[in-house]
């Protein structure tokens, strides 16, 4: 009878075919990079707003224009406060699991504190708050990156 | 047969890169139970997935999910004829401790 050594066993070990377990969705393609633009987006917009001057009500296309500013301003800012909300879930609820929680213990009160942030962006014209939520997803891109071993750096668009 | 799991899901049930040990599954013979981990061939997908036996369909088909996420998986039930095998145990990698 042949006695298997340890490196035949490890030999034996790596022709081990691969069974995956992971996430419930199929594509497992994540990357807090959406969240990113998305916050930057809610920032940008956020300045706009308080930079933008409003114009005599008297002068009627220019405050026409102002109003229809304003708006799409506001409008714009409001979506992208929830598609980053809405990134932020997909990142917090799918990819990470409990062996990352274990690594950083502040996960769960990061997502939240972003989480809120987005909620705050969309209630007020805060450029504290639009900045914070930016800051917060950095985190969250340093730990995601962290997670997989890979040294990405942060970079904003804006 | 082993193989080597890749992911969380089954965490802490099965960790990721540990090595499982599978019982072949016959679909003309074999039995399954919610509770058991099974070894299959993802129904789209060219890969095998490693997950944990929820509930049995009416036509035989089992759906499974992972246990770190408690949630039915979206890729759907698995027919008996994709069950390679149940997991009978699994061990630490010597190489990926």
């Amino acid at each position: 009878m042949r006695h298997k050594s340890a490196v035949h066993e490890t030999i034996n070990e790596s022709d081990a075919p691969i069974a995956y377990a992971h996430c419930d969705g199929p594509c497992g393609i994540y990357d807090p990079a959406a969240s990113r633009i998305n916050a930057e987006a809610v920032l940008a917009m956020t300045k706009k707003l308080l930079e933008l001057k409003k114009p005599d009500p008297n002068e009627g296309d220019a405050h026409r224009a102002y109003l229809n500013t304003f708006t799409r301003y506001v409008a714009i800012k409001e979506e992208q406060a929830q598609k980053t909300k809405d990134e932020l879930l997909i990142l917090w609820t799918d990819y990470f699991k409990p062996p990352h929680l274990e690594q950083f213990p502040d996960l769960h009160n990061i997502f939240w504190q972003a989480a809120k942030l987005c909620s705050a962006c969309k209630v007020e014209v805060s450029l504290e708050k639009a900045q914070a939520l930016l800051e917060t997803v950095k985190k969250i891109h340093e730990i995601f990156w962290q997670t997989k071993g890979k040294d990405v750096p942060w970079v904003t668009a804006g | 047969m082993r193989f080597r799991v890749s992911g969380h899901s089954m965490y802490p049930l099965l960790k990721d890169g540990q090595f499982v040990q599978i019982k072949p599954f016959y679909h003309l013979t074999g039995t399954t139970k919610p509770g058991d981990v099974i070894v299959f061939q993802h129904p789209f997908r060219n890969l095998e997935c490693v997950k944990k036996v929820k509930k049995i369909n009416p036509d035989g088909s089992v759906v499974v999910a992972g246990v770190a996420i408690e949630s039915e998986d979206m890729i759907g039930a698995i027919p008996r004829t994709a069950i390679i095998g149940i997991v009978t145990g699994a061990f630490p990698s010597l190489i990926h401790s």
